[in-house]
């Protein structure tokens, strides 16, 4: 009697075998180890027998077995299994990552919460950057609640400097040490939490100067570790300059108002201390977009330009007809809004990370792009035009001792004998398909389907 | 594996390669003659032609080799 960890074993390995050959396969091994076990042989031996049945089963993977006759399709099997398996997958991560509803966000007045923009009204710009004079007058005249300003700095560590009532307007208290007072140095900072490990956790920290990029700093706050503003990782904040005169803006609603009455209020406003067009263009909006249109948009015109550039690069090549290249751009679209799906996920579950748009991120999220995106060209251009199974027995066509006369490349052949693909090996010539008729089906002999 | 020692890991792919270049071919035994002696049936690998030329030419490139598969096995009859 074999063992059950044998079987199991030998029922994990049989995963590796191709599905025509698994029966066959399962019944040898078994068959083996039940010759091994009546003839004696201990337990170990016979697990350690079953083992090697993994590196049997591997063999099936190799590359040797798939250039035999006896090699069926490898794993890219059939169009779109690998693409809708990514696609699957990036679906239970979005549910994994609670992408599909809306974030919470780390403010307790949230749901007050508003930002200012000006409507540039040229291919959907916006300006955020409002002056003194105008946050004055709206906060004068009880159009908000409350007003906080803010601007951020890019660079190495990137920041923002924020009004003394930045944090009481978002309805944040640091976790550790205070926030900003209009009495406190423009040397002084409330740093993240993300910056604060960066010092160990260190609760000594406060009260204490640090050297960050733009000079040295005493340290106040420390933020909680959920707290996030502004897509751009900022890892510390710092009192306004009192030069300052222009700046980005955040407001508290006044209890019971609505955006609409809010933002008709602001432009009446306005409209006493700036220019008519002026006024008429500033909106009040919610403090954050929802981040599930913009992340919906990105996955979809990153699948779309795949998918684009797919059939474009079919029609240079002059390859196959239309549902060829159509399925190619389907693939592909499929596959990179799979990624894309992924990506977003990834970033949501990732405490730090932002929003998918952040530069370094996204050239890495690109190239991972590309990669996948080569895999599936480089495969459908390996499968036959009409029926789409892979290409077979490559041989080697024309001589490198005389490229002019007989150019070198490789033919492929269809399986089912629909036609060849001749694959160009020099620069001076092109690949083409030669279809073929059905006087040439008797010479192509199926042995596994 | 007995005879060489080597594990099943090893003996089976080789097993595959060898069937692969048509130096060996396999056959699972009757069921019948399974069944009677109340066991799961053997499958058979046994030595073509040119699988004996290849050895003949391994056993003179290796002379090791003659020492370790004294007996080999033959043909299954038809």
């Amino acid at each position: 009697m074999v063992p059950r960890s044998c079987r199991f074993l030998i029922a994990a390995a049989s995963l590796l075998v191709p599905r025509t050959l698994r029966a066959d396969w399962k019944r040898e091994w078994h068959a083996e180890l039940w010759h091994r076990a009546e003839t004696g042989t201990p337990p170990d031996e016979l697990l350690k027998c079953a083992q090697g049945a993994f590196r049997d089963a591997a063999w099936f993977r190799s590359s040797e077995y798939a250039r035999s006759d006896m090699a069926e399709d490898r794993f890219f099997v059939k169009p779109f299994r690998l693409e809708f398996s990514v696609l699957g997958v990036a679906i239970l991560l979005c549910l994994w990552a609670g992408v599909w509803w809306y974030p919470a966000l780390p403010y307790s007045n949230a749901g007050r919460l508003v930002r200012f923009e000006r409507n540039v009204r040229f291919m959907g710009a916006v300006d955020s950057i409002f002056s003194q004079m105008l946050l004055k007058h709206l906060e004068s005249e009880r159009v908000l609640q409350e007003i906080a300003t803010y601007r951020i700095f890019l660079g190495l560590m990137p920041g923002a400097r924020v009004s003394s009532n930045f944090f009481d307007v978002l309805g944040v208290q640091p976790a550790l040490g205070r926030a900003f007072r209009e009495s406190d140095p423009e040397n002084s900072a409330v740093i993240t939490d993300d910056l604060w490990r960066r010092f160990h956790r260190d609760p000594a920290i406060i009260g204490k100067s640090v050297r960050l990029p733009y000079g040295k700093y005493t340290i106040i706050g420390i933020l909680p570790r959920n707290f996030w503003f502004s897509n751009d990782r900022l890892w510390y904040y710092t009192p306004m300059p009192r030069s300052s005169r222009f700046y980005s803006a955040v407001g508290l609603m006044k209890p019971g108002s609505t955006l609409l009455s809010t933002r008709d209020d602001a432009r009446r406003i306005s409209s006493k201390v700036e220019l008519a067009w002026m006024a008429k263009s500033l909106e009040i909006l919610p403090i954050f977009d929802d981040p599930r249109k913009q992340e919906a948009s990105f996955a979809f015109t990153i699948g779309i330009i795949g998918a684009a550039l797919g059939l474009l690069f079919l029609m240079i090549r002059g390859m196959g007809g239309a549902f060829y290249r159509l399925l190619l751009g389907a693939r592909l679209f499929v596959l990179l809004l799979g990624l894309s799906a992924m990506w977003v996920a990834l970033v949501r579950s990732t405490p730090g990370m932002r929003g998918p748009f952040s530069f370094f991120q996204l050239w890495i999220f690109l190239l991972v792009c590309s990669a996948a995106s080569f895999l599936i060209v480089r495969d459908h251009g390996a499968r036959c035009l009409v029926c789409f199974r892979r290409l077979r027995l490559p041989a080697p066509i024309g001589v490198w001792s005389s490229p002019i006369l007989d150019q070198p490349g490789t033919e492929y052949v269809c399986p089912d004998g629909h036609g060849m693909l001749y694959i160009a090996e020099t620069r001076n010539d092109t690949d083409y398909w030669t279809g073929l008729d059905e006087t040439w089906q008797d010479l192509f002999v199926h042995t596994h389907r | 594996m007995d005879m060489t020692g080597l594990p099943s890991g090893t003996v089976y792919p080789a097993l595959r390669r060898l069937e692969q270049a048509g130096y060996v071919t396999s056959k699972w035994e009757k069921d019948s003659v399974a069944q009677k002696d109340q066991r799961p049936a053997r499958k058979y690998y046994a030595i073509t032609r040119p699988g004996e030329a290849a050895l003949d030419a391994a056993v003179k490139r290796y002379p090791l080799m003659e020492h370790v598969i004294p007996n080999l096995p033959q043909k299954p009859k038809e």
